[in-house]
């Protein structure tokens, strides 16, 4: 994506109309662009202003249901809070945790919908166990999005579609995105660590899949990441010639 | 004007009213949304449920818009209330207006629901199936939209920007979607809704 491409995003992304692989670029985009961030922000409360006449009453036992909730909820710490407003980079940590949280429901939402592709946990049969592993790779997910290092890596794919990583080398892990792939019929879209001329396979998003979430542990020394195309059910060595994005993690 | 006693106009020789500067009218007086929720961010529940009786007929309102479910909107709502008093703390005046960052919440909330629903039904991964009749959900937006500087902003605006705004913000769509709903290129509905909303924010004086 060119800089007037992600420029050009400021309204979608105002209106919610972005997937979430470009909200997390474009979140990014705003922690190094002020004025990006003041048009966001007034654009946000522009399209705010379209809900004025939808006030409709609530129902009746929602307010009791809400206070009786928020009695029980802990709020964020004034700890937390203040760690944003002393930090000497606030914009950033406040990019961050503003990027945790709404890519965080965006994970929650793939795992609801489209699935959380997770590669050995794809078998298990087993539902209470899958689930659990499903929340898991979700609170890792989160972990990685809201660590102090987190980087977001985004290319085009080779054949359309968008591969974003978003890594942590202080959590040793990555959330690997892929957004509007075509599909490859009955091969699948694997995932590769590779370091130096080693490729250690991530695992394979699995057939006719075309997007989703997935969480890469163990970064090590690794210096690239890279997706391929593969036979069903994936292959021991990437084939190179099938290769539909690298980014580099170093 | 005329006067009882038939004498000059009042004023004359009265010490003339001292001018002042105008003032700009406080947006929010001490009980509105922006006060309300720096009290919440304290941790104060009486401050929450008097901002809950202010904003919730809006939540609610732009819930069930965009979910067009009153059991989702109700939901949507008490999601986006409870993350209102979760992370009152993280608000930011200096970010903008209190109404416009709650509303925000909710609706991103509402958008996440719509597009999993889609998802479960299998809808996400062909976008083409999409089979909303978007002028009369346009014309159904437009006439909802009672306020009149609102309506006529909006009027103020080309078709294209006008319907890519509300087929996105009311349904939920991407722009992706919403350009294969107009059948037009991508990089002009990402345009048309940019130019569109820095319009309505000209037109509507919003500041942030």
């Amino acid at each position: 994506m060119t800089m007037s491409d992600i420029h050009a995003l400021s309204g979608a992304y105002a209106l919610d109309s972005v997937d979430d692989i470009e909200r997390a670029t474009f979140e990014r985009h705003l922690r190094e662009c002020d004025t990006c961030a003041q048009e966001v922000r007034e654009l946000q409360a522009t399209v705010a202003r379209l809900a004025d006449e939808s006030a409709t009453p609530p129902p009746p036992g929602l307010r009791a249901e809400v206070l009786r909730q928020i009695s029980q909820t802990p709020q964020l710490t004034n700890g937390q809070a203040a760690r944003v407003s002393r930090s000497q980079a606030a914009q950033v940590t406040r990019w961050r945790r503003y990027a945790a949280v709404s890519v965080a429901a965006a994970v929650a939402a793939i795992a609801v919908g489209a699935g959380t592709w997770a590669v050995s946990e794809a078998r298990v049969r087993d539902a209470r166990d899958q689930l659990a592993a499903e929340r898991r790779n979700a609170s890792d997910m989160q972990r990685v999005l809201a660590a102090p290092d987190a980087r977001v890596l985004t290319g085009p794919g080779r054949d359309g579609g968008s591969v974003t990583l978003v890594m942590s080398r202080s959590q040793d892990a990555a959330v690997a995105m892929l957004g509007g792939m075509p599909d490859v019929g009955d091969k699948t879209y694997q995932l590769w660590l590779i370091t130096g001329n080693q490729a250690q396979s991530q695992g394979i998003v699995g057939n006719g899949v075309t997007a989703g979430a997935m969480i890469v542990r163990g970064l090590g020394s690794a210096d690239t990441f890279g997706v391929t195309v593969e036979k069903p059910g994936g292959a021991q060595q990437p084939d190179l010639t099938q290769l539909i994005r690298t980014l580099s993690l170093s | 004007m005329s006067h009882p006693d038939g004498g000059p106009p009042r004023t004359t020789g009265m010490p003339r009213p001292v001018t002042r500067p105008l003032q700009p009218v406080p947006e929010d007086p001490s009980g509105g949304p922006d006060e309300l929720l720096r009290r919440v961010a304290r941790g104060d529940q009486a401050a929450f449920t008097t901002l809950y009786d202010q904003v919730a007929p809006r939540v609610y309102g732009l819930a069930l818009r965009v979910v067009r479910d009153p059991a989702m909107a109700e939901e949507v709502t008490q999601e986006a209330m409870v993350e209102v008093w979760r992370t009152a703390t993280r608000f930011d005046t200096a970010r903008g207006s209190a109404l416009s960052w709650l509303l925000t919440i909710a609706h991103r909330r509402a958008v996440d629901r719509v597009r999993s629903e889609q998802a479960s039904t299998a809808r996400m991964r062909k976008v083409a199936t999409v089979e909303t009749p978007y002028d009369e959900v346009v014309e159904q937006a437009t006439s909802r939209i009672e306020r009149q500087q609102v309506r006529r902003c909006l009027n103020g605006l080309t078709e294209l920007q006008r319907e890519s705004i509300l087929l996105a913000y009311f349904n939920g769509h991407t722009y992706r979607e919403v350009s294969e709903l107009l059948d037009t290129p991508l990089p002009t509905i990402k345009t048309r809704m940019r130019d569109g909303l820095i319009r309505l924010r000209d037109c509507l004086g919003v500041t942030a």
